[in-house]
């Protein structure tokens, strides 16, 4: 697994989306409904966790889509622990801006 | 100075000889890491205005070609337009990414369009996604030729 990519705001509303069922497969369109990304947005996000190692991607099986009489769709889930190392990464985020948060706390006056 | 003696000037020539020596030998690693930094920012800077400028290209080209759909098309057009050239402009798009990812993410944008029409979503809301799309692809692009995709199928 390389390095973690920058967690931005969008990406950690995607590992959090993705969290939310790490055994479940999601496909694009159904996690930029959930965090409200863009399709624009959404897929350099998947891209870039998916060279870091984090997350897996495959089509869906070809039974499924037929029988709907659409296009296949790609499916996106954790790779073998990815959604460890995606709980490590989130927790670390929430200490940072725990502690800044306390940091800059505004002081009145001036 | 008359009254020092020769082994002293040759001491003081000595000391300035040496200061020269380190100024120079502190300018020179100074000057190449300068001339490296300005060469290797004036690279990032025409990179980052290269992406700029494509992303700016691809996004001017599907505006003209839906305007150009829609003329084409005969007035009713935002809706045929997009119907008809939205696959066509997810195929630009998708011709700016490397080898198989290429037709991987043509296939993955074409179903979430056909998905977005299924749900009823107005014509606006798939040109939306059109642009989105197109907008977005240099930068993928860009990310996937430098870091290669790994896939499971």
């Amino acid at each position: 697994m390389s390095d973690m990519p920058r967690l931005t705001p969008q990406t950690i509303a995607v590992l959090r989306a993705l969290l939310a069922t790490p055994a479940t497969p999601r496909w694009g369109r159904d996690l930029g409904r959930e965090t409200g990304l863009k399709s624009g947005s959404l897929h350099p996000i998947l891209a870039r966790l998916e060279q870091a190692g984090l997350i897996e991607s495959h089509w869906e099986d070809p039974a499924a889509h037929e029988d709907a009489g659409r296009p296949r769709r790609r499916y996106y889930r954790f790779a073998p622990g990815g959604a460890q190392t995606a709980h490590l990464a989130l927790a670390d985020v929430t200490l940072v801006s725990s502690a800044a948060s306390i940091r800059l706390h505004p002081q009145p006056g001036y | 100075m008359s009254g020092h003696s020769r082994g002293t000037r040759v001491r003081h020539a000595l000391g300035v000889a040496g200061m020269i020596i380190d100024a120079v030998g502190n300018a020179v690693p100074t000057f190449v890491l300068t001339c490296l930094a300005v060469v290797f920012g004036y690279g990032m800077t025409l990179v980052l205005a290269a992406m700029g400028g494509m992303a700016l290209a691809v996004a001017a080209a599907s505006v003209v070609a839906i305007v150009l759909l829609k003329i084409t098309n005969g007035g009713a057009a935002p809706r045929a337009a997009v119907r008809r050239g939205g696959p066509g402009l997810l195929n630009l798009a998708a011709g700016l990414l490397p080898g198989t990812a290429g037709v991987r993410y043509r296939e993955e944008w074409l179903g979430e369009l056909y998905d977005l029409r299924a749900d009823g979503a107005p014509w606006r809301s798939r040109a939306h996604y059109v642009l989105g799309v197109l907008c977005a692809a240099p930068r993928l692009a860009i990310s996937m030729r430098l870091h290669p995709t790994r896939a499971v199928d």
